[in-house]
C-alpha cells in the first residue's frame, strides 16, 4: 500500500518512529524486525568487537526501490524500514523495519519480505572487527 | 578509459577506492585488476558482480570510453 519511511543512516536507529510512520487510526498490528550486532559470527574465527557497514552510493534509492516492490506484494501494509552506516558496537541496531496493517497476519508476512529482500539486494558491506585486532569482510572471504 | 570504483572488500585488496584503466571488454578488465593487484584482488574479485555504469555484466560485455564500472563483494546488509 505505501511505504513511509526508508533511510540509510549514519546516526542511531530509533524503533519508536519506525512503529509511529507505520501507524494510523486504521491499524491493529504492527510488526517489527530489529537486527542487532552480536558478537559472533559463522564468517569469524573469535569473538566481534564492533561492525563496520558501508554503503554504495546508490543504497538510498535502491532501499526505497526495495520497499516500493514489497509494498506492492502486500497490499494494505504500511513500510519503515532503515539500515544503518558506519561504526556499531555489539548490541546497537543495525537494522529496523516495521509494517502496519489492520490485521497481524498480513504485518508479519510484510515485515518478513522487506527484511529478506533488504539483506539480499541492499548494496551494503559489513567488516567485522575481532578481539584479536584483525577484521573480516563478511561474505567476502 | 575506464573509471573502476572499488568498495569494501575489494578496495581493501586494491589498496584504493578507484582507479582508471584501459579494457576492451569486462573479462580483459578483470585480468587487468588481477595483473595490477595481485592474488588478493584476484580471491575477492572470483566472488565480486561487475556494474558497468548500473548494470551487473558479464565478462564479453564491451567497454565504451567514460564507462563506469564498480566491483561490489557480495552484499551484507542485515
Amino acid at each position: 500500500m505505501s511505504v513511509r519511511l526508508t533511510a540509510i543512516s549514519p546516526e542511531p536507529l530509533d524503533v519508536a518512529t519506525h512503529m509511529g510512520a507505520v501507524s494510523d487510526s486504521g491499524t491493529g498490528a504492527v510488526a517489527s524486525f530489529i537486527g542487532t550486532v552480536r558478537d559472533h559470527s559463522p564468517d569469524a574465527n573469535g569473538t566481534v568487537t564492533r561492525l563496520e557497514y558501508s554503503a554504495h552510493p546508490d543504497a538510498p534509492r535502491v532501499l526505497a526501490e526495495l520497499a516500493d516492490r514489497v509494498a506492492g506484494r502486500h497490499p494494505d501494509v504500511a513500510l519503515a524500514v532503515s539500515h544503518r552506516t558506519g561504526d556499531l558496537a555489539v548490541g546497537d541496531l543495525a537494522i529496523v523495519a516495521c509494517a502496519g496493517s489492520a490485521h497481524r497476519a498480513a504485518a508479519f508476512d510484510a515485515c518478513r519480505d522487506l527484511v529478506e529482500v533488504v539483506k539480499a539486494e541492499l548494496p551494503m558491506w559489513k567488516k567485522q572487527f575481532l578481539a584479536d585486532g584483525s577484521h573480516t569482510w563478511v561474505g567476502s572471504a | 578509459m575506464t573509471e573502476v570504483r572499488y568498495f569494501a572488500a575489494a578496495a581493501e585488496a586494491a589498496g584504493r577506492s578507484g582507479e582508471s584503466l584501459a579494457a576492451g571488454t569486462v573479462g580483459e578488465l578483470r585480468e587487468l585488476m588481477v595483473s595490477r593487484h595481485g592474488e588478493a584482488l584476484e580471491r575477492v574479485l572470483s566472488r565480486c558482480s561487475l556494474l558497468v555504469d548500473g548494470v551487473a555484466s558479464p565478462d564479453d560485455v564491451s567497454l565504451d570510453d567514460d564507462t563506469v564500472v564498480d566491483v561490489l563483494p557480495p552484499f551484507a546488509g542485515g
